[in-house]
């Protein structure tokens, strides 16, 4: 058979890159319009961003409205905007924004597994070290879960395995074209990503260390052209430094007492939303952001078991990039040693300022005793703070055993070499399948109510729950929705940066109203707000608040038990409509409710929630399933002076079977019917005439249904 | 090339290491490491709960010991959100024999991240696996290991104090109060006279709420498994007047 040309060997090669991505990211080509891979903020925040830039394409200003609204949002707080750059034309020519999203996806795949091929070829001496690389780099349990976390950009990571590249053709012939070649990819990586500017510098000073350490007659030279290389990167960066300064001035100092059980417990508190905005004070803040660096470092168990996991918290190489690097290590020799030595500097580096057995606090004394040297890196290299993320630095080791294996491969006979690199290449791109990380793609389904929220007369929108971090998927949706609407919004997922956090402290705490919906599912009663507090809300241009009254269980968690927090509170949505009145919007998922104009300014609201009975049901207050049967659940009420004229809860079911609501007395019995959607929380209503409040119970028909049920409530004759 | 055998070895040698040396490795050091720090998490203990219940049900504690194990466990549980980790003395009350078996037992909510802890189904998942490998209520015990500090006790006591946490204890997060139901219901489970402790636990809680955990238990295991331990809950059930199909 005539052999390939190397244009067919290359188009070969982009091909095979190109179907790889679709095994390793299985089945979301499938659902290419429909779904994306992303179980956390991260990816509605990235879609919305898409959406956004695409919408206002030719707009350059970087101010936006359209978040974190009237206050605004500077867009340079995302930090990349390169990837979601290249999809904007798209959307603005009418391309679905989740098709947009997905090809990104695949395109940050097929891209960095094209660089890092190249990479494989110029050190194995083959394409099937170029396979190789690809393998062991790309398809990594570190790209799986930034990917199923729905961080696009973070998957664009083509600038590092061709900078490798690049630094290597810079040693083999010094002068000005190969200099400015490396310059030109270091400096473009910034628009890019942040990290990986800091990685891909990080790795060329690495890097120019070990040529220089080897000797030889062109090392000075070469040295100088690397040397020459990075100041012309980093000019060409300054005006981004000086707006990443303005976002992030200064990371605070980290300490081995902050990992504290205590310090932990509170920076989750505030990651789930659930310290109050008076108690976000600076030192709170200061003590989240620090304790995100030992939080976001490797542990000790996770690097020895090597998994393939969802978590890229918990991302290391993984076993299989690992083994092939070792067998490179060995297959290649010396010419390997400064690709080990650099990997292996990079992976102490990943395990953070503190060596943590399990990731959980506190720090083992002797731990705490002996700092890593991350932790001086941090406190004393510019910029290295700016990496707080100290597992990502395992891209850097993920190179250098892609490195490893590819040089390995080309040391061995040829005949085997095919062999181990296709195999190997399948193997890792295959690792979703046969190591099973659990996840599943999430539905970019929006609520049909939201054409009807475009259709509105201009006015910003509150989304209820009204929280300062998204706590759940449900909650980070509404950004997304945003861009589908086009009003512009208060809330915002981006509120990350200490900055912005506290600008939206201080606009809530001036008042009164936006207090009561802060966290509406959580709070509690009394609420006190007066007619100036709305009429304020109008002046600044906030017309419009949504409640979501059905969403589906997928959608309620991110972080740990905050799936109440997606519930409003009987008594916050019966404040909400005597305040507001009648929806303007109602849909079977949704309420739309006007802040209406020209309140008197002294006129009052006092919520304080009396007249509504909450059935302390052990099952609700638990989140444990109540299994509703035929003779029924007998609900503990028993205040027969009372009328009652309403019920409501929050329900889930295990199926669309009826449950009703019955009253059981000697003269007759009241039954009525609540809707259930399976596996959908659904905010249920039912109006009752006038009975008592003893003898409920809830019945199943004709045979046992599992039911979750959150807040209870009857209202008596005054309740709304 | 004297070194191609010698790759070959070492990429199967590590391949090897991970998928058998690896997980027994780190489970030892967090082992040692939860004796460094004094703590457990909420699924060891689970874990090791109910493989005392399994093993020698007349090893678990009882009056003022079981009272201890309640005790620390409140305090334990005050440490939320701490999630996983919850610092026990009553770690030290466990033999080492039942933490080192405990820790081997796969633990699947260990792989998940602190950002998505375990799941309530994971750690039932936890109970039901622990449960199963070890046997039926109707297997034989195993001998008596010499020394259980937990000796003489009965399930009954430990199922009371478990309880007793459930409903009168502080505020429960769901994790917590699931791993607890399901800690003591597994635990009674293998015991014989579980009937007449359901019918005390049926008098003390409201409606429905032992029944559920069962049923979920029962869904959760295997149809040939559901013979060996789902009898003693379809007991339970059917105390509550559920309709099993």
């Amino acid at each position: 058979m005539k052999p390939l040309s190397p244009r067919q060997q290359w188009a070969l090669v982009a091909l095979a890159h190109a179907i790889a991505p679709l095994l390793f990211t299985w089945p979301l080509v499938l659902h290419l319009d429909s779904a994306i891979w992303g179980d956390r903020f991260d990816a509605w925040s990235t879609l919305w961003l898409i959406e956004h830039l695409g919408q206002q394409w030719g707009d350059w200003n970087t101010q936006t409205d359209a978040l974190l609204f009237p206050l605004g949002y500077d867009l340079k707080g995302f930090g990349h905007v390169g990837l979601q750059l290249i999809g904007a034309p798209l959307i603005a020519l009418g391309v679905s924004g989740v098709l947009v999203f997905n090809g990104l996806l695949l395109l940050a795949f097929w891209a960095t597994s094209m660089a890092s091929h190249a990479l494989g070829l110029r050190l194995g001496k083959s394409h099937f070290a170029g396979l190789l690389a690809a393998g062991v780099f790309v398809y990594s349990p570190y790209f799986y879960g930034e990917m199923r976390a729905g961080c696009i950009e973070l998957v664009s990571c083509w600038f590092l395995p061709l900078q490798a590249l690049l630094l290597l053709r810079l040693c083999d012939r010094p002068g000005p074209t190969r200099a400015l070649a490396v310059a030109a990819n270091l400096g473009s990586t910034a628009l890019f990503n942040w990290y990986y500017t800091l990685f891909t510098g990080m790795f060329t000073v690495a890097f120019a260390i070990w040529r220089f350490s080897l000797g030889g007659t062109n090392r000075t030279r070469t040295l100088g052209w690397m040397t020459a290389a990075v100041l012309c990167a980093a000019a060409s960066n300054l005006p981004l430094v000086g707006a990443i300064q303005k976002q992030a001035p200064s990371r605070p100092p980290i300490s081995a007492e902050q990992f504290s059980p205590e310090g932990w417990s509170e920076a989750y508190r505030l990651t789930n939303s659930e310290i109050g905005l008076e108690a976000l004070t600076d030192e709170a803040l200061a003590l989240h952001e620090a304790l995100q660096v030992p939080i976001n470092s490797t542990s000790l168990a996770n690097l020895i078991e090597a998994g393939f996991g969802p978590n890229p918290l918990e991302s290391t190489p993984g076993a299989l990039a690992i083994a092939l690097g070792l067998f490179g290590l060995i297959a290649a020799g010396r010419r390997a040693w400064g690709w080990a030595a650099i990997g292996s500097a990079f992976a102490l580096l990943t395990l953070g300022p503190f060596l943590q057995v399990d990731a959980t606090p506190p720090i083992p004394p002797w731990s705490a005793q002996w700092p890593l040297p991350y932790l001086h890196f941090y406190n004393h290299i510019p910029f290295f703070s700016m990496a707080y993320r100290p597992y990502r630095l395992v891209v850097v080791v993920l190179l250098c055993l892609a490195a490893l294996a590819a040089l390995g491969l080309g040391r061995i006979q040829h005949r085997r070499a095919p062999w181990l690199g296709t195999i190997a290449f399948l193997a890792c791109a295959s690792q979703p399948i046969w190591r099973s990380p659990s996840g599943a793609l999430a539905s970019t389904a929006i609520p049909d109510g939201y054409a009807e929220v475009e259709r509105l007369p201009e006015g910003g929108v509150i989304e209820l729950p009204l929280l300062y971090q998204p706590v759940s998927t449900a909650n980070s949706r509404v950004q997304y929705y945003q861009a589908m609407h086009g009003k512009p919004l208060l809330n915002c997922n981006e509120l990350l940066l200490k900055g912005d956090l506290a600008r939206f402290r201080d606009y809530v705490q001036e008042n009164q109203f936006l207090q009561a919906l802060l966290d509406i599912g959580r709070t509690s009663p009394p609420y006190n707000f007066s007619g100036e507090d709305l009429n304020k809300l109008r002046e600044d241009g906030l017309r419009w608040v949504i409640f979501h009254t059905s969403f589906t269980d997928a959608d309620t968690r991110v972080e740990g038990d905050s799936g109440s927090a997606n519930r409003p509170k009987p008594a916050s949505i019966a404040m909400l409509r005597q305040t507001l009145g009648e929806p303007v919007i109602q849909t079977p998922e949704m309420e739309v409710y006007e802040i209406p104009e020209g309140h008197l300014p002294e006129k009052s609201w006092n919520f304080t929630g009396e007249d509504l009975l909450e059935i302390p049901l052990a099952h609700s207050q638990l989140g444990l399933p109540m299994v509703v049967q035929a003779r029924g659940v007998d609900l503990p009420l028993n205040q027969p002076e009372l009328q009652v004229t309403r019920f409501s809860a929050w329900a889930r079911g295990t199926s669309t079977d009826p449950i009703q609501l019955v009253r059981e007395s000697a003269e007759k019995t009241f039954s009525v019917e609540l809707k259930l959607s399976e596996n959908t929380w659904t905010w249920i209503e039912v109006d009752i005439p006038g009975l008592p409040a003893d003898n409920w119970s809830l019945d199943a028909s004709d045979h046992a249904i599992e039911l979750e049920i959150d807040t209870p409530t009857f209202y008596t004759s005054g309740g709304s | 090339m004297r070194r191609e055998p010698l790759a070959y070895a070492t990429l199967v040698l590590t391949l090897a290491w991970f998928a058998l040396g690896a997980p027994r490795a780190s489970r030892t050091l967090l082992a040692a490491h939860a004796r460094t720090i004094e703590s457990i998490q909420l699924e060891h203990i689970t874990a090791a709960i109910n493989l005392g219940a399994q093993r020698d049900p007349e090893s678990l504690p009882k009056g003022e010991e079981a009272q201890r194990i309640a005790n620390w466990l409140q305090e334990a549980l005050a440490l939320e959100p701490t999630r996983h980790d919850w610092p026990l003395r009553a770690f030290s009350v466990l033999t080492a024999e039942q933490v080192d078996t405990a820790r081997q037992i796969p633990m699947p909510s260990t792989t998940q991240s602190r950002k998505w802890p375990a799941t309530p189904g994971v750690i039932l998942d936890v109970v039901v696996t622990t449960s199963t490998r070890y046997g039926s209520a109707t297997d034989p015990v195993p001998p008596t290991p010499a020394g259980l500090p937990w000796s003489g006790a009965s399930p009954m006591d430990l199922g009371e104090s478990l309880l007793g946490l459930v409903s009168e204890g502080p505020e429960l997060s769901e994790t917590q109060a699931r791993g607890i139901l399901s800690a003591a219901i597994a635990g009674m489970n293998a015991h014989e006279a579980q009937s007449h402790l359901v019918e005390d636990m049926a008098s003390r809680l409201d409606s429905g709420l032992i029944a559920a955990v069962p049923m979920e238990l029962v869904h959760n295991m295997p149809p040939d498994r559901q013979q060996a331990m789902g009898s003693e809950a379809l007991k339970i059930l059917s105390l509550r007047g559920a309709q099993i199909p």
